[in-house]
């Protein structure tokens, strides 16, 4: 025989032993409680369930003396300085001095009067006079001087980020470019405007009272300025295409799961449209404003616009998750809250 | 030339796309009450810590039973407040998800007792309004407790509270076949019961007046059902309408309180009347073979609903406060009764009976966009709290052990709850706000 088979012979016989000897039929039972219950009416479900204990019942009719009503008076604000006074004062003091409430809102850190610099605490030397703002330096290009270049490069104004933003640290993230180096539609507008400043474009021929009423036209100058205008133009294209359906779809649901509709209220008859400006991380750095409304008295529609902006500060978390390379497209937002009754 | 002028309106066209910001439209949010904070109001004299505390679950209690709030538990606080005019840390509410914030404060002065408080929104980091103080009776504690939360929930929703209200209503006591009814008069939820009538009378359907001192109430005390106007303060009352032989029932005051509507059964017949309080002169207002009952004003005091089986079956209609030709409102099937005007102006609450199911519901005035609120064995009666928000009626269960008792439910059909009274109740009417 196999050694397997002794071991399995043994390990069977010491089952069978501890089977009848260790008291797996052991005759008493596993003890347990018994309750007992007892059915009730809803009534006294009703009376049972209910938190508070009801009022004892009176058999006296007592006459009601009128209810005086309290006097109401308004606190004074709070001011800046008592904001910086101790926690504990358990004692009745003086009220506080009825300084006007600030119009900005209170802030978490200790009240400072004067704004933070937030990014650029140095001063910063302002950019030349002549220099645009740009998200993304760049270097100016003429369409008259000769470029060197392989690809031409469209006419654009030298241009320079803002005083601030050379220290976001978003920006050391490379993003692609706004600039019209990179998109292909502004290229062909210079020729255009070449097209125009060329000399066979003659003016049809005008009256000599026409020629004395109007002044005459500087070509080179208009050409110039329609140059400008378009560089401008271009800085501020966005860049890539805009959000697709579903990076849509997204947005709108992160902020609709934070906007609560008190469907029985009044304000929910009200649509309003709110305008805010979005950081590149998502983050709101303006606060929302009501650009639009429809319905509703001026209450119901401030009502309307807290929810709607509780609803976007309340879901943005660390920032609403949108394309980075897509920022210029919802950088300004307009949300519109429109309730589905 | 017109090159030019074209390569402008092609850059004037490209700057506005180019300036266009992502334009999103929102049409369905969340229903969800929304969190708030009491922290324990600041005792500020000493031997005022329980009335603090007592104030605050007032508060607290009043806006978690509209059924809009959520409370959140003081053990989630990561801040407290320990001054009335600390600095407000909204970092460490917002970390908490408290989008409201309500910071008090208690001090008692031999009988009398103030208390201040202000409102926060903490996601917008600011105070909502500004603060407020009431004095009054020690007594009168949760009087004040209720105007606190009655400020508080109108600056959150922008609407009026119903918190400091009170409702008249008839109590009931015994078995479904001798039930004694007593006129009595609480606090909207329940709390300071107290009996206006004894229970030798039947009483029926009470009725505060605009200002909440008086009453007007039917009673069986001659045998026959009369109108009687009762002082709330003193309980001295008088009968309005004894005419020998008639029936005068369901009395409603104007919205100017000068003037009542009732229902005078003379003949078989019963039509609708309107009597001048201060002359006490009436004018028949309807003249059916039909019954015409149950009148109510509609807030401008311009037009009144009422019920009528004129068509067959009972139905809700609307006519001119001096009466003249009266329009149907409701349409669908089943039969319509009790109608209350909403105070907003803009709403009809209904009991409707339809395939053997009682039903607490709303419409618009014009009879459009009707909502059943409520099914049971039997709702009816049902009232409006002063800011036409909530709804409170009478709900009997079946069986001879059945049993009468008030709920209250939100216009929006939420919230469905019982009013906890001493024994059973029906017919409540809410006063107005602070009456």
């Amino acid at each position: 025989m196999h050694i397997g088979h002794y071991i399995s012979g043994a390990a069977h016989a010491g089952f069978i032993l501890w089977v009848l000897f260790g008291g797996a039929f052991r005759p008493e039972p596993i003890p347990f409680e018994v309750t007992d219950v007892a059915v009730i009416s809803e009534q006294e479900f009703l009376a049972l369930s209910s938190t508070a204990t009801a009022p004892e019942i009176s058999d006296t009719v007592t006459p009601l003396a009128t209810p005086t009503d309290p006097e109401i008076e308004q606190v004074p604000p709070l001011s800046p300085e008592t904001d910086d006074a101790p926690v504990v004062k358990p004692q009745p003091r003086p009220q506080p001095p009825a300084a006007p409430l600030p119009d900005a809102p209170q802030r978490d850190a200790p009240p400072a009067p004067k704004q933070i610099d937030r990014v650029a605490p140095e001063p910063v030397a302002p950019p030349p006079p002549d220099v645009a703002e740009a998200d993304v330096a760049q270097d100016s290009v003429s369409l008259t001087g000769e470029t060197t270049a392989e690809t031409p490069q469209d006419q654009q104004e030298a241009a320079a980020p803002q005083e601030a933003a050379t220290e976001i640290v978003t920006e050391a993230t490379p993003k692609p470019s706004g600039a019209p180096s990179t998109s292909l539609r502004p290229r062909k507008r210079p020729e255009q405007l070449t097209q125009v400043t060329e000399p066979e474009q003659t003016p049809e021929p005008q009256s000599a009272s026409e020629q004395d009423a109007k002044p005459p036209v500087d070509q080179k100058s208009v050409n110039d300025a329609l140059a400008s205008a378009l560089a401008e133009t271009q800085a501020d294209t966005p860049s890539g295409p805009p959000l697709n359906f579903s990076e849509r779809e997204a947005f709108k649901t992160s902020v609709q799961r934070c906007w609560n509709v008190d469907d029985g209220s009044l304000w929910a008859r009200v649509t309003v449209t709110v305008a805010m400006t979005l950081d590149r991380n998502g983050k709101v750095n303006s606060d929302p404003r009501l650009i639009a409304s429809q319905g509703g008295s001026e209450s119901d529609v401030q009502i309307a616009f807290q929810a709607a902006r509780r609803a976007i500060y309340l879901c943005q978390k660390s920032g609403y998750s949108l394309p980075a390379d897509k920022y210029d497209h919802w950088r300004e937002i307009e949300i519109t809250f429109k309730p589905n009754n | 030339m017109f090159r030019s002028l074209f390569v402008l309106i092609a850059l004037f066209f490209a700057s506005i796309a180019s300036a266009a910001p992502l334009r999103i439209e929102i049409t369905d949010g969340v229903i969800e009450p929304m969190p708030f904070a009491v922290p324990t109001f600041v005792a500020e004299t000493p031997g005022s810590e329980q009335l603090a505390q007592d104030i605050a679950d007032v508060v607290a209690q009043d806006l978690i039973g509209s059924g809009l709030f959520r409370r959140i538990p003081e053990s989630a606080f990561i801040s407290t407040i320990t001054a009335f005019s600390s600095p407000i840390q909204f970092s460490d509410w917002k970390a908490i998800n408290a989008q409201a914030l309500i910071s008090g404060a208690v001090s008692v002065s031999g009988q009398t007792v103030t208390v201040k408080f202000r409102v926060y929104d903490v996601f917008a980091n600011q105070e909502m309004g500004t603060g407020l103080k009431l004095s009054g009776s020690v007594n009168g504690w949760r009087r004040m407790g209720h105007k606190v939360a009655d400020a508080v929930y109108s600056r959150i929703t922008g609407e009026g509270g119903y918190f400091d209200s009170r409702v008249v209503y008839v109590a009931e006591t015994g078995s479904k076949g001798q039930r004694r009814k007593r006129l009595a008069i609480m606090d909207y939820d329940g709390a300071n019961v107290t009996y206006l009538t004894d229970a030798n009378d039947l009483v029926l359907a009470p009725r505060f007046s605009p200002t909440g001192d008086r009453i007007l109430y039917t009673s069986y005390e001659t045998g026959f059902p009369r109108i009687y106007l009762m002082d709330v303060g003193t309980t001295k009352r008088r009968v309005l309408q004894n005419t020998p032989g008639t029936m005068s029932f369901a009395p409603r005051f104007s919205p100017d309180g000068n003037t009542i509507v009732y229902s005078l059964e003379q003949g078989g017949n019963t039509d609708i009347y309107s009597m001048n309080l201060s002359s006490g002169q009436s004018v028949r207002l309807t003249n059916d073979a039909s019954i015409e009952t149950a009148p109510s004003f509609s807030p401008d005091g311009r037009q009144i609903v009422f019920e009528s089986d004129r068509s067959g079956t009972q139905q809700l209609y609307i006519m001119p406060a001096s009466g003249g030709t009266a329009k149907r409102i409701s349409s669908q099937s089943g039969r319509y009764g009790t109608p209350v005007w909403s105070p907003r102006g803009d709403m009809i609450a209904f009991t409707k009976q339809s395939k053997g199911r009682f039903h607490i519901g709303v419409m618009r005035t014009d009879g459009s966009q009707e909502r059943l609120l409520t099914a049971s064995f039997l709702d009816e009666g049902p009232t409006w709290s002063p800011n036409g928000r909530v709804i409170m009626f009478s709900r009997e269960t079946q069986g001879a052990s059945g049993t009468t008792n008030l709920y209250s439910v939100d216009v929006s059909g939420r919230n469905l709850k019982p009013v906890l009274t001493p024994a059973g109740g029906s017919d409540p009417a809410w006063s107005p706000l602070g009456g």
